[in-house]
């Protein structure tokens, strides 16, 4: 799946409780102040290493919280893949 | 054929509400109703040790079926909470319960996988030294090593024993074993100067993506078909664990059972303490169990209704 914003708001309505209230979630504030509980985070990061193929370590969970720095890490994280 | 004839179980009837410790966790009732699913943990009384436990769930096996204890050729016990390091608790519970000297008795250290291994350990011990009746104890008692203020922890494991009678009349046999350990992700669940400390994230990935897959491995295994299993009983981490597993799977969700809501996630003694319910339910020809958890390890098999 092509990496943009979009994309990844639609793979966390897919899988989370919320559903497509999700599309409309603010870019820049983060994703669980905006209602998304901490297990349904776990699930989505899940879902975000296979449909990238990244892995996001638990030391890195803190720096993506929203979803604007979620697109810059993972197209950080696949341009190293890319370069590699 | 060795295979289960009956289970019996023992829950203490001590509860502690996470209703009732939701601000104190910094969560609210819809979390733990429909994420969690455990509304209470069962907890042991101080006094209550492992071997007591074991010993009341044997005591209830004993309201249920006649068992002549001088028939009992081997008990083992799955534990990773025994009474002490030396003895070995299954020589307690021996010597309790009044087994006969010939009765071989060993303990196994395994967690949430471990009913499932301990099956396949017991069915082989019996058959290979052709034995007739033997006893299979689960009991791991999380409270001993539980941080009362871990949120991680605290709101999900609860205190049980079951006991699983083994002979060659069984009601369930017992079919092809799946097994695997992922011991590099072993970090995630693990139990230091006697406080358990688990990472949520790391048993999360690893059951979402490795039982999933061995499952698959399970029915070809014992050359069947999703379709052909009439219950689903996977280790109760969580309903949250429990849903992700028939989200990444085809399973029909009304095969898959959880029922941990008043005690919590009991370890090794989660799926006994389910199949007891079921046991002599004649419409299930099939009951698939996953048991998955620490080591990072997992064991999964096919139960087959020997009377259907």
């Amino acid at each position: 799946m092509e990496l943009s914003i979009s994309n990844l708001k639609k793979i966390l309505a897919n899988s989370s409780s919320l559903g497509d209230d999700v599309l409309n979630f603010n870019d820049d504030v983060s994703i669980t102040e905006q209602g998304v509980d901490s297990l349904d985070m776990l699930d989505y990061f899940l879902n975000l290493e296979e449909a990238y193929n990244v892995k996001i370590p638990d030391t890195d969970i803190e720096k993506v919280k929203t979803f604007a720095a979620l697109f810059q890490y993972l197209k950080e994280k696949m341009d190293e893949v890319q370069n590699s | 054929m060795v295979g289960i004839k009956e289970i019996s179980s023992y829950i203490p009837s001590k509860r502690v509400s996470n209703i009732e410790r939701k601000e104190t966790f910094s969560t609210d009732e819809d979390f733990i109703l429909n994420k969690i699913g455990i509304v209470n943990v069962a907890v042991k009384e101080n006094n209550e040790n492992t071997s007591d436990l074991a010993i009341k769930a044997f005591r209830n096996l004993e309201k249920k079926i006649a068992i002549n204890k001088e028939e009992i050729e081997v008990a083992l016990l799955v534990t990773q909470n025994p009474d002490s390091n030396i003895p070995h608790t299954s020589a307690i519970i021996h010597g309790a319960l009044d087994f006969p000297e010939s009765c071989a008795c060993f303990d196994i250290s395994l967690g949430c996988s471990g009913f499932v291994y301990g099956l396949s350990i017991i069915k082989s011990f019996m058959e290979s030294n052709r034995m007739k009746k033997g006893l299979l104890f689960t009991c791991d008692p999380y409270s001993k090593i539980i941080d009362p203020a871990d949120k991680n922890t605290a709101l999900l494991f609860g205190d049980a024993a079951t006991v699983t009678y083994l002979t060659e009349d069984p009601a369930y046999t017992i079919g092809n074993f799946t097994f695997g350990t992922i011991g590099k992700e072993s970090s995630n669940l693990t139990c230091t100067n006697n406080v358990l400390s688990m990472n949520g994230r790391g048993i999360f990935n690893f059951a979402a993506k490795y039982i999933p897959v061995d499952l698959k491995n399970l029915l070809q295994k014992n050359h069947l078909e999703i379709k052909d299993i009439n219950k689903f009983i996977f280790h109760q981490g969580s309903k949250y664990i429990v849903d992700t597993l028939i989200k990444r799977t085809s399973i029909d969700a009304s095969k898959v059972i959880f029922d941990i809501a008043d005690y919590g996630n009991t370890v090794s003694s989660s799926i006994p303490i389910i199949l007891e319910k079921i046991l002599h339910n004649t419409n299930d020809k099939y009951i698939l169990i996953s048991g998955f958890g620490v080591g990072l390890s997992w064991s999964s098999n096919v139960l087959i209704n020997h009377k259907n």
